[in-house]
């Protein structure tokens, strides 16, 4: 699995102001909270996988997670870039 | 007929794609299912899907002209695809009636990481160009 995406760029730019926006935000903080929620919530999800099991849901309960994780995991290198008449945004998973 | 032939003539119904892009798209799947028989691995190490969605010109002038290019990296499909597997059956039918009734005739059971596979292999040798009347969408693999 990979690591996921330590830093997010945000670059704005907005045509009134000369000055560029340059913004580095620490998403692992993120990923260490989210990660932190998980674990507290584990016994939790794992409950509600089995009052899911007579309706076909469990494996959606108890996957859900995980798969949001492998996502997040292979944000690297996603990258949006938006042009308004007016402004600039510009947004990179480094 | 495979599904992803199936596929791309139902994205031709609905009108999502010209008659033209349907045919490159309907030849590169043949060209690259014959491929991925003959090669075990892709050609090309494409890594990122780009979309690019310009204003059109002959629209130009418009007040709110907006350009978004959007790279993806395909290790995020691919991890995206996973997600269809989690829709159990009946929530499966019930998002298939929806996007029937959108006008899109289009099984979500059907979204496999082989078929994902076969499509970025024909996107390799075209690009597809959507365009109406106030944008023109170009999707490409890099």
């Amino acid at each position: 699995m990979n690591c996921p995406p330590l830093l997010l760029r945000l670059d704005i730019a907005r045509n009134e102001c000369p000055r560029h926006t340059v913004l580095w935000l620490p998403i692992f903080l993120a990923w260490l909270i989210l990660a932190a929620i998980f674990l507290a919530l584990a016994p939790l999800i794992l409950i509600m996988a089995l009052v899911a099991l007579p309706f076909g849901w469990a494996k959606t309960v108890l996957l859900f997670i995980p798969l949001v994780g492998n996502c997040i995991c292979n944000l690297h290198g996603l990258e949006v870039n938006i042009e308004k008449k007016e402004s600039v945004l510009f947004l990179s998973f480094k | 007929m495979s599904d992803n032939q199936k596929r791309i003539l139902d994205m031709l119904a609905a009108g999502m794609i010209t008659a033209d892009e349907a045919q490159k798209l309907l030849t590169a799947i043949g060209s690259g299912e014959s491929e991925t028989r003959a090669s075990a691995g892709p050609k090309r190490d494409a890594k990122y899907l780009r979309v690019t969605i310009l204003p059109n010109p002959e629209a130009a002038g418009e007040e709110d002209v907006k350009r978004v290019n959007v790279r993806v990296p395909l290790t995020l499909i691919r991890a995206g695809i996973k997600f269809s597997s989690l829709i159990p059956a009946d929530a499966s039918d019930q998002v298939n009636e929806a996007l029937k009734e959108k006008g899109i005739n289009f099984d979500v059971r059907n979204i496999k990481p082989e078929d994902l596979e076969e499509l970025i292999m024909a996107l390799h040798d075209l690009e597809v160009d959507v365009q109406d009347g106030k944008e023109k969408v170009h999707v490409y693999v890099e």
